[in-house]
């Protein structure tokens, strides 16, 4: 993995940050209102206090909302004449070493859930942190994924056949 | 008097017990999740045979090292190993990046060993008086205090409270998720076993947004954590840790007290105390260069940390009452030893006393021996990237599903870290979603409890001197910052505007 990466722009990085930022506020905003309509199932168990908190974080989720696209109207207003398509901003070259990068250290944590399921506590440890030690490694990054998305598949049969069939494979099968 | 309970706390085979319990504690602590608890409720039963003063010194001894452990990889990798260290990832991680890991590392241990002895002295001079007291504090008093904690989540929101504000709500709509504790009726489990059974846990959240999140994060930066091996080395830390302890007394007393009156309320604990002593201080000194690795940042935290877990003993052992789980275990380990909570406990026994006396040089053995240790963890810190993340990632796994056993647990940690990488890319704070988590059910569960007794006594506990100077405080301290962030702007547009004229003209 190269130490150095191509840095993106300000304006390009600004463009993800605010997106993701106005991403964020309408998930934000969404889960709250669904929190709030849930918490009235629970009339005789303690509704008022989520129902509060819920309706808290809506307020300032929409306010955070408004003010986050009236500063993106801003800027892209100022840099209406240099601003690069979104496209190419959401999708250079850095940002797919860094989503490698973050799949890497992903498939440690999804790996130990599934294989712990499956090979038991010491072999997941293993197997987890030497795939991903790998995949994090620029050098063999198309073996290492691949190895990756093999151990997913088989550890994803082995599970659903134990699933459906009622027996449980020995510890260690893998 | 005195000789004869440091003759009976002093021996060979007693500090020998305080050394390995410091040597687990330490490793406990290393790993986020596990921590203090987890070992106590393992060795409770294997040190059952042991003489009562050489069980209770590795007992206790472990306890407190596992969370001096915690804030040596808060410090190097923003990863705190018991919920007590979360203030301690506030600055730790900047004064690494600066060279400055070791000096944090040195500072935190003495400012920790201040701190505890503080409270040992306030406990030994007044722990029944104190006990009784903590015990009359209405739960009407105690929301209220909740409220203010909210108050002060806008200083550690890096100057933005609305987005504090709104982190710390997402935090409490967590912290509703499971069993609720008043109408025993489960919320927001949508039918799952794991969450009926465990709801969130704060451990697992604190493990997933630090840990995971931090680990999300390096590899989206591909930095590491501590650039330079060299500046790890602790003898060069030790003189200016030192210095930092001789620079910064009065902060770290202050800490101390904090953390000794935190540690009396039932039910507050270390979780609250290290955030409330570094928020007090950030708002004493406000253009101290906070969050850009301050030493009194995590000196603070870690003194209040050391002084809550000799006060939150005091309930337990004077009046029988725990205020938490490791106060609980410990009131277990005691009478399994044959010594009985009360008044006495603190005034007549040998036995008593000598614990307490095992506790204040644990924190002594604990801090030398984690210094010398600390040089390991931080050789750690310079692994590269490609085998560092991987393993903070797993370690963090085996840390939050060790915290109940279950799967469920780590899939938690992993959507905390998630959460807790899109805060850290926003470069929004991680801490006011931890408060909400930790404040949630203390606040409701005493909003409630507040109204049942309103209820019962047709009479507004709220109205009280304690809930009302509580409430005027919190109003202050939340409005107080808004007017001067208003005030301040306003001056720099007034000063524009006219510049401008003046250029006009």
């Amino acid at each position: 993995m190269p130490e150095t990466d191509s840095s993106p722009t300000s304006s390009q990085t600004n463009a993800n940050s605010s997106s993701m930022k106005l991403f964020l506020d309408l998930l934000l905003m969404a889960v709250s209102a669904f929190y709030v309509m849930w918490a009235q199932r629970y009339k005789h168990g303690g509704a008022a206090f989520p129902s509060l908190i819920g309706f808290g974080v809506f307020f300032l989720a929409t306010s955070t909302l408004i003010r986050d696209i009236i500063t993106l109207k801003k800027s892209w207003r100022s840099q209406s004449s240099t601003r690069p398509p979104m496209k190419e901003s959401l999708f250079d070259r850095t940002s797919h070493f860094k989503l490698i990068r973050i799949a890497g250290v992903l498939a440690s944590v999804v790996l130990y859930i599934l294989l712990l399921q499956i090979v038991g506590f010491y072999l997941a440890i293993i197997v987890a942190v030497t795939t991903s030690t790998a995949a994090l490694s620029w050098r063999y990054r198309y073996i290492c994924i691949s190895i990756i998305v093999a151990i997913l598949i088989a550890a994803l049969f082995a599970y659903l056949f134990s699933f459906q069939s009622g027996i449980s494979i020995p510890k260690g099968v893998l | 008097m005195i000789t004869h309970i440091l003759t009976a706390a002093v021996t060979p085979a007693n500090l020998i017990a305080l050394l390995l319990g410091s040597a687990v504690g330490l490793f406990l602590g290393v790993l986020p999740g596990l921590g203090g608890v987890f070992g106590l409720t393992i060795a409770i039963p294997l040190t059952a045979q042991l003489p009562t003063l050489e069980a209770l010194g590795f007992l206790v001894a472990m306890y407190t090292a596992a969370v001096y452990g915690g804030a040596i990889t808060a410090i190097l990798f923003r990863i705190p190993g018991h919920p007590g260290n979360i203030a301690t990832t506030f600055e730790g991680p900047a004064l690494s990046r600066d060279g400055r890991a070791a000096e944090a590392i040195v500072s935190v241990g003495f400012a920790g060993v201040i701190g505890g002895l503080i409270s040992l002295i306030i406990v030994l001079a007044a722990g029944p008086l104190i006990a009784e007291a903590g015990v009359h504090i209405s739960p009407a008093d105690y929301f209220m205090l909740t409220i203010l904690a909210l108050a002060l989540v806008s200083s550690i929101s890096g100057g933005r409270p609305v987005e504090g504000m709104t982190l710390a709500g997402i935090g409490f709509m967590m912290s509703t998720v499971g069993l609720n504790s008043i109408s025993g009726t489960y919320r927001f489990t949508f039918g799952s076993s794991f969450l009926q059974g465990n709801g969130i846990n704060l451990a697992v959240v604190a493990v997933g947004l630090f840990g995971l999140g931090s680990a999300f994060y390096m590899a989206d930066t591909w930095q590491r954590p501590t650039e330079h091996r060299a500046t790890l080395s602790i003898r060069r830390g030790l003189i200016p840790g030192l210095r930092a302890i001789k620079n910064h007394p009065i902060e770290t007393i202050r800490s101390g007290i904090i953390g000794a009156l935190v540690g009396v309320l039932p039910g507050v604990g270390i979780s609250l105390s290290n955030i409330l002593a570094y928020t007090v201080e950030s708002r004493l000194k406000r253009n101290a260069g906070w969050g850009k690795g301050n030493i009194v940042g995590v000196m603070a935290p870690e003194a209040a940390d050391n002084a809550t877990l000799v006060t939150e003993l005091v309930p337990a052992f004077a009046l029988g009452i725990p205020g938490a789980a490791p106060s609980a275990l410990m009131l277990y380990a005691i009478i399994q030893h044959g010594l009985q909570p009360g008044i006495q406990f603190f005034s007549n026994g040998v036995d008593g006393r000598a614990f307490f006396i095992l506790m204040g040089l644990s924190l002594a053995v604990f801090t030398v021996l984690g210094m010398f240790l600390s040089g390991l963890f931080a050789s750690a810190a310079a692994t590269p990237l490609p085998i560092l993340l991987p393993a903070i990632a797993v370690v963090c796994c085996i840390g939050s599903y060790a915290v109940s056993g279950s799967i469920g647990n780590v899939v938690v940690a992993l959507l905390t870290g998630l959460l807790g990488y899109s805060l850290l890319k926003l470069d929004l704070p991680l801490a006011p979603v931890l408060l909400g988590v930790i404040l949630g059910p203390l606040s409701e569960s005493n909003y409630r409890r507040a109204l049942l007794i309103q209820d019962a006594t047709h009479h507004s506990p709220f109205l009280g001197p304690i809930p009302l100077t509580l409430g005027v405080v919190a109003i202050i301290t939340f409005i107080l910052p808004i007017m001067f962030k208003l005030r301040k702007a306003g001056g720099k547009v007034a000063s524009s505007q006219s510049r401008a004229t003046t250029r006009a003209n």
